[in-house]
């Protein structure tokens, strides 16, 4: 018999299939993994830490950058975390704002999802179709909040502005672009045969693993499980649309990735909705000019598109926070690559860690 | 199930106290705590995290759900002397501890015993003192 020897290879941190800035050390026997440490940080901003300097108010900008793709879920986790500290009433109208902002953001996010999957099994034509519908989404958030990506759109109480001129119009226009879109995607990449043989069977996680590791939203619903947050624990003003949950069976990376472009078509249905309903009225609560929340802490959990995020701040009665810890999901996603990618081939490697959809700047915080 | 029936199965059997929401345990019962909590149906560790309170203590923070059951998210809080921070780590009975505690010991300096691979997550392992303790100052523009 061959002796084999087990070496180590280096991958990252500076790579595109990073997804931002991330190192992984994989131990190989031949071409199977037997260990595997992943090494992050380099993306650490310490925001935290930053937060017990800043202002109630002066966090906002922070919150959008931990996951830079799908921002407007953790706008709206740390303005609902503070409203809930201080027992403050949003009004209806900027309800409605923030679930469409937040729905766009999600398929942004998903967009992005789709193709840097496809870009990192080798496909570039499967990268080029999401990041063309998804500069529709980012239309839409420009003429909303004036970014792209890092929006700051929330406050606490409401929103920064009621939707612009020609907003309705505009998305009414676009939304069944990213239908036909999300069709033409379905096409491409689910219907490939490659595609399919290197994703279905792959990394499968049982119901039991996924809650053991503490995973949420869709990687947790690809295992099989029905559990969103927008529909089992309604906050903000979801429980007023006609949506469904899609769920995989097996929890494979091909269950991953078919769940996100489901979710897409259910977000352009739930702003459809939003669209038609939206009251009129004011889109800020009345506020206090300084945020003081009275001393107390409160833990707040959303639905974000990489899975449940949540905001746990603890009051000291002063205008700056005194903790504020964030449960990212991505750090949390993370914490199971370990466990998935031992056993698995050398060559699978990339398509496990994009499958699990983590974005650095939502790991390092 | 909600953090009322949780605490009155727990009083008695065990010193614990109810207090802002949150359910307040020894750290010497907190395993035992957890674990009770666990086989009432909370599968879910989902989130993890201490806040320090110089001069004397910190406090660890467990936040324990149900998805299966859909119950309601249960505080757990524990305090532990900030001159020696050491609690029994959670790993045993929810594996997603595993990051979690890395994350809390490498910003905050406490160490969870029985932790299989207790290192530093964010930072170099050459990096001095805990950047998260109220006392580290950090050089700021403002």
């Amino acid at each position: 018999m061959l002796k084999t020897q087990e070496i180590a290879i280096n991958v990252g941190p500076q790579h595109p299939s990073t997804h931002g800035v991330f190192r992984i050390i994989l131990k190989l026997d031949g071409e199977t993994i037997v260990d595997a440490e992943p090494v992050v940080g380099y993306l650490h901003r310490g925001i935290e830490k930053l937060a017990e300097d800043r202002t109630y108010t002066q966090v906002i900008p922070y919150t959008d950058r931990m996951d830079y793709l799908g921002a407007m879920s953790y706008n709206l986790g740390y303005v609902q975390t503070v409203e809930k500290l201080m027992g403050i009433e949003v009004p209806e109208r900027a309800e409605f704002i923030r679930v469409i902002a937040t729905e766009l953001s999600r398929i942004a996010s998903h967009h992005v999802f789709l193709a840097s999957m496809s870009l990192d099994m080798g496909s570039y034509t499967g990268w080029m179709y999401p990041f063309r519908d998804r500069e529709l989404v980012l239309e839409l958030l420009e003429m909303l909040s004036g970014s792209r990506m890092t929006f700051s759109f929330m406050r606490i109480g409401g929103v920064a502005d009621d939707l612009p001129e020609g907003f309705i119009e505009k998305a009414k226009e676009y939304l069944p672009k990213i239908l036909e879109g999300a069709d033409e995607e379905e096409g491409l990449l689910a219907g490939n045969e490659i595609f399919i043989a290197r994703t279905k069977g792959l990394a499968p996680v049982s119901v039991e693993k996924a809650l053991a590791w503490g995973w949420g939203g869709a990687n947790l619903r690809a295992s099989g499980f029905k559990f969103d947050l927008r529909k089992n624990r309604p906050y903000s003003v979801y429980d007023r649309f006609d949506f469904d949950i899609p769920t995989g069976s097996k929890g494979d990376c091909w269950d991953r990735f078919y769940l996100r472009l489901a979710e897409i078509r259910q977000s352009v249905k739930i702003i459809e909705q939003a669209l038609e309903m939206i009251p009129e009225g004011p889109i800020m609560a009345k506020v206090p000019k300084v945020i003081k929340p009275p001393v107390g802490e409160a833990y707040h959990e959303v639905e974000a598109p990489k899975g449940i995020l949540g905001y746990y701040i603890v009051s000291d009665g002063s205008t700056k926070p005194y903790r504020m810890h964030v449960r990212r999901p991505s750090y949390i996603n993370i914490g199971m690559l370990r466990d998935l990618l031992i056993g698995t081939k050398l060559a699978d490697f990339i398509t496990i860690f994009a499958s699990i959809d983590v974005v650095l700047g939502d790991v390092d915080c | 199930m909600n953090i009322n029936e949780v605490f009155n199965r727990l009083q008695g059997k065990y010193n614990v106290e109810l207090n802002n929401e949150a359910i307040i345990v020894h750290v010497e019962e907190l395993l035992k705590v957890l674990e009770e909590i666990k086989n009432m149906g909370f599968e879910l560790l989902n989130n993890l995290t201490a806040v320090d309170y110089p001069p004397e203590r910190f406090e660890v923070v467990y936040h324990l759900e149900s998805f299966l059951n859909n119950y309601d998210i249960i505080t757990v809080k524990t305090s532990i002397d900030r001159n020696n921070p050491r609690i029994p780590s959670a790993f045993s009975l929810w594996p997603s501890a595993d990051w979690q505690e890395r994350e809390v010991y490498d910003l905050m300096g406490i160490i969870f015993e029985n932790h299989p691979n207790l290192t530093r997550v964010f930072l170099g392992e050459d990096f001095e003192g805990f950047p998260l303790r109220k006392d580290f100052k950090v050089q700021s523009n403002r």
